[in-house]
């Protein structure tokens, strides 16, 4: 291949990396791979993406002859550099990779068979990390999320006091070996970073239908908070009074 | 010169030959898999996952990537013919001290640090300088910082973070001073390339217009890109497959002890893979249930060494230097943690 051939896929593939970025960040889908926090430094870099494409792909090595005859070359950084080497087209296959399964694999968010792997989490990763405490004071116990509830549960005070509250939280459903016939596992993951860091949160849900309900559906679950135990881990549970099947959301990762 | 060229040419397809191999291990370990878990639909499911997480790690990075690679290009085109060597002070200690600390004035993570490091070595940078520098930055820059005083306030986490960092980025660039040609510790490819670009460096005219000068610099950074990105993206795979393989639940039971604690959250650092910008975080959920040695641990080896810059250390030095780059971290990290939790038990 030649080098101004490489350029142009080296072009070819920003330019591809920089649509789909501005796909996935425009149709939301980017909640499925990071943090919301990012979000805006993803777009950034698809827009910088399009415009390095652009740069590379106008290069003026095709003009370069006309160029000569009335003002100083414009230097080519490209064909006196590499003299003597052959152009690195590996590098254009491993780098157009991802983008080709990221093309064809629908994106979807991790699903629950994922948690098998990963094991529930009885800590949470801190949420409001500027009140230095762990606990989610102010906020009504039928707001909290899964997290909030692993979260208070883990703060260090007695979590008697939870008992009994009134929770509505969603979640997918994930039936743990360990369980019995009436118990499933509301979860959520936590991604702090991106889903390569997802931790996965769970509040043991009391039900009696539980063995009916399908694996990785969501549910929306409603009824008093318990002490509840996976494993010897103390986790917060669900006396449930309600399940709901809801759709998955826009958003399915909670982000501290 | 015939002869330089021939060894590039041959250094070449060694290093195809690699990816071929890589390639076909990726290629075997793919279809054990779909036989050991029971068929196709089961072996789509986890390519979706794979997927998923393959391009978490790659899109969360190469913002990250791509600035380190924009810093290369301005290190080229902005300070062309600067020798970084009369810099930094000749001492080798004096100098990989200085090398752990320069995050603070180029303040990228593990991603962006690996075509800014290379850069300085073709700007003249003594190597071990930069060994120090690519393990300590990650760690040691105002950024990283922040977000450790942020998740764990003033303490023995933030304040160990910054020691141990600075002694074993240090102690791992000392040592590799007493290599007596220390150039030979770089990749052969990346060493040829060097010259080439020194060549063509005297062959530029000195006056070029801004407009051309940024050209110049935005064409090095997609150069740059491809060339430590192929790297990133290797390493995403192996650490996505790595991540449906191992079993982080049973990883995490296993060890609550002093020592074990240690091992444990260094595989786990090293399975992670997160950007040293916010494994911060990731680490306060893990501050719990295990010691503080442990979680320094993870957040002093793990911005040193991960599945990705691993492989993107590759390109820029001889496999033996990074095997090396690897070990020394590695041994002193599991020492000084383990040290730690037993004798001062926080």
């Amino acid at each position: 291949m030649s080098w101004s051939g490489y350029h142009r896929l080296q072009g070819l593939i920003f330019t591809g990396w920089g649509l789909f970025a501005l796909d996935i960040v425009l149709s939301g889908k980017i909640l499925f791979y990071i943090n919301r926090r990012f979000v805006i430094l993803i777009l950034l870099t698809a827009v910088v993406f399009l415009g390095l494409a652009e740069v590379v792909l106008t290069a003026p090595r095709h003009q370069r002859q006309e160029e000569n005859s009335d003002r100083e070359p414009e230097h080519d950084h490209s064909l006196e550099a590499h003299a003597g080497q052959r152009p690195p087209v590996w590098g254009l296959v491993i780098l157009a990779l991802p983008l080709i399964l990221g093309v064809i694999v629908p994106s979807r968010p991790l699903e629950s068979s994922v948690v098998a792997n990963r094991g529930v989490n009885a800590t949470a990763p801190l949420g409001r990390l500027q009140n230095s405490s762990t606990t989610s004071v102010g906020i009504a116990s039928t707001e909290k999320s899964v997290l909030d509830w692993v979260g208070d549960f883990n703060s260090g005070s007695d979590p008697s006091i939870y008992v009994g509250q009134e929770a509505i939280v969603s979640g997918f459903v994930y039936h743990d070996a360990r369980m019995g016939p009436d118990q499933f596992l509301v979860g959520r993951f936590v991604v702090t970073c991106c889903v390569a860091d997802a931790l996965a949160l769970g509040m043991v849900v009391h039900w009696p239908g539980a063995d009916k309900l399908a694996a990785n559906s969501w549910v929306l679950v409603k009824g008093p908070v318990s002490i509840s135990n996976l494993g010897g881990q103390r986790l917060p549970g669900i006396e449930a009074s309600q399940v709901n099947a809801i759709p998955s959301p826009d958003q399915p990762y909670l982000f501290p | 010169m015939s002869s330089i060229y021939d060894h590039s040419i041959k250094r070449r397809r060694v290093s195809s030959i690699w990816l071929y191999a890589l390639a076909a291990f990726f290629l075997i370990l793919g279809l054990a898999w779909v036989v050991a878990t029971g068929g196709w639909p089961a072996a789509i499911d986890r390519l979706s996952t794979f997927t998923t997480v393959l391009l978490g790690i790659f899109i969360e990075a190469a913002p990250f990537l791509l600035l380190g690679s924009l810093g290369s290009g301005v290190l080229e085109v902005f300070f062309q013919g600067e020798d970084f060597s009369s810099r930094v002070p000749r001492h080798p200690l004096l100098g990989a001290m200085v090398g752990a600390f320069m995050g603070f004035f180029f303040p990228v993570c593990e991603c962006g640090v690996v075509p800014l490091t290379r850069r300085l070595f073709q700007k003249g940078l003594p190597v071990p300088v930069g060994i120090a520098f690519l393990l300590g930055a990650p760690a040691l820059n105002p950024i990283v910082l922040v977000s450790t005083l942020v998740a764990f306030g003033w303490g023995p986490v933030l304040w160990g973070r910054i020691g141990l960092t600075f002694l074993i980025a240090t102690l791992t660039g000392y040592i590799f001073s007493f290599q007596k040609d220390t150039t030979s510790l770089l990749n052969k490819v990346t060493l040829l390339q060097f010259q080439a670009e020194r060549i063509h460096e005297k062959a530029i005219p000195p006056q070029r217009t801004w407009r051309q000068k940024a050209r110049q610099v935005f064409t090095i950074t997609v150069d740059e890109f491809f060339e430590i990105g192929r790297y990133l993206v290797l390493g995403a795979s192996l650490a996505a497959v790595l991540q449906t393989i191992v079993p982080q639940a049973s990883l995490l039971s296993i060890g609550q002890g002093q020592v074990v604690s240690v091992l444990v959250m260094i595989t786990l650092a090293v399975l992670l893979s997160v950007c040293s910008t916010v494994d911060a975080f990731i680490a306060l959920s893990f501050a719990g249930s295990f010691t503080t040695g442990s979680i320094l641990a993870f957040l002093v080896f793990g911005p040193m060494v991960d599945i990705k810059s691993t492989l993107m250390f590759l390109h820029v030095f001889q496999r033996k230097t990074v095997v090396y780059m690897i070990l020394v971290p590695l041994f002193l990290t599991v020492l000084l943690t383990v040290f730690l939790n037993l004798n001062v038990g926080f």
